[in-house]
C-alpha cells in the first residue's frame, strides 16, 4: 500500500517537473549528436548522479538497497546481455522517430498532444502483443544462450 | 525566492528523479526485485496494465499476464501520477489543450508506440537504465550505450533522408 501511494506521489512530482522542463534523456542524446546542444543531455547525467548519490546514502542509512553496487552481478546471462543490447538499441532508434522517450510521451499525452495519445494506444496494445508473442521469442533466446 | 538554474534546470530535475527513485526503493520495501526499479517508464506501465487486466473479473477468466513479484497485490501508480502532475503543470502554463503532434500521422504514432514497448520490454526504458548506471551496473552501462547507438543510428538515417530530399 505504501508503495502504491509513494509511486503515485513521485509520479505527480516528476510529471509536473517533466512537463515544465520537457525532460527527455533520448532527446538529450539526439540534440547533442545533431546540434551539439548539451542542455537536455544534462538531465540524463542528473539521473545517474542523483541515483548514485541516493543509493549510496540510503545504503549507509540502512535502507533496502541490495547488491549495491551491482557491478558485474547481472552479467552472468548471455541472453540478458543480448536482450539489453537489442532492446536498448530498438528503444533508442524508434524513440527518435516518435520524438521522445516513453516518459515524455506520457507527459505529452497528458498535455493533449494527439500524436502522443495515439502513440500510447500502440504502446499499450504492444504490451498485449509482447505478453503473447515477443515474450516467447525472449524465452527462446534465453533458453538458447543461457 | 526564485532560484535561477539556467541550463542546469534539467540536471537538477534529473538529480531529483534519481534521488526519489532511490528513496522509494530503499524505504517502501516492496518495489523490488529487480534492483533500481523505483522509476521505470516501460516496466511500471507494463505492470500497471497487466495488473488491471489480471484484476478485471470477466477478463481474468481467460487471460493472465505476468507481473513482477512486487506488484502482485498493488500496482505501481507512477503513470497515473505522471498524468496528474503533467496535467496540472499543463493547466498552470495554459498548455493543456488538444493539439496535433509530435507525430502527425496517427498510424505511424501507433506503430511507433507498439515498436518502442516491444523493444523496451526486452530491457527497460532510458530512465531506469540511467538509474542502473547509478546503481553501478555494468549491464546498465551496456544498455545505455545501446540506447545511445540506437538514437545516433536514427539521427544518421534522418539526416541522410533530409539530404536526399534536399538534392
Amino acid at each position: 500500500m505504501i508503495m502504491m501511494v509513494a509511486t503515485l506521489l513521485v509520479g505527480v512530482l516528476i510529471g509536473y517537473m517533466g512537463q515544465r522542463t520537457r525532460f527527455c534523456p533520448v532527446s538529450g542524446i539526439r540534440d547533442y549528436f545533431m546540434i551539439r546542444d548539451s542542455v537536455r543531455l544534462k538531465g540524463l547525467f542528473g539521473i545517474i548522479i542523483g541515483g548514485a548519490i541516493g543509493y549510496t546514502i540510503f545504503n549507509f542509512a540502512g535502507g533496502d538497497v541490495p547488491n549495491f553496487p551491482l557491478g558485474l552481478e547481472d552479467l552472468d546471462s548471455t541472453g540478458l546481455v543480448i536482450s539489453a543490447i537489442l532492446g536498448g538499441f530498438g528503444l533508442g532508434f524508434f524513440s527518435v522517430f516518435a520524438e521522445g522517450c516513453p516518459f515524455r510521451q506520457h507527459v505529452m499525452a497528458a498535455e493533449g498532444r494527439q500524436g502522443a495519445i495515439y502513440y500510447l494506444i500502440g504502446f499499450y496494445l504492444g504490451i498485449v502483443y509482447f505478453n503473447y508473442v515477443t515474450i516467447k521469442w525472449l524465452g527462446l533466446l534465453l533458453g538458447i544462450t543461457g | 525566492m526564485k532560484i535561477k538554474l539556467g541550463t542546469y534546470r534539467l540536471f537538477v530535475v534529473g538529480l531529483i528523479m534519481g534521488l526519489l527513485a532511490a528513496l522509494i526503493q530503499a524505504y517502501t520495501f516492496d518495489i523490488q526485485p529487480p534492483e533500481g526499479f523505483g522509476l521505470a517508464f516501460v516496466g511500471h506501465p507494463n505492470n500497471f496494465f497487466n495488473w488491471i487486466v489480471n484484476n478485471i473479473p470477466w477478463v481474468n477468466n481467460w487471460v493472465s499476464f505476468p507481473l513482477h513479484e512486487a506488484f502482485l497485490i498493488y500496482p505501481p501508480l507512477t503513470i497515473l501520477g505522471v498524468f496528474i502532475g503533467s496535467s496540472i503543470a499543463g493547466a498552470r502554463s495554459k498548455e493543456l489543450k488538444l493539439r496535433p503532434g509530435p507525430v502527425r500521422n496517427r498510424f505511424t504514432a501507433i506503430l511507433l508506440g507498439f515498436l518502442v514497448i516491444n523493444f523496451g520490454l526486452l530491457w527497460d526504458c532510458d530512465i531506469r537504465t540511467a538509474l542502473l548506471v547509478g546503481y553501478g551496473s555494468v549491464l546498465g552501462i551496456i544498455a545505455l550505450i545501446s540506447i545511445a547507438a540506437g538514437v545516433i543510428a536514427a539521427t544518421v538515417y534522418l539526416r541522410s533522408r533530409a539530404r536526399k530530399g534536399a538534392m
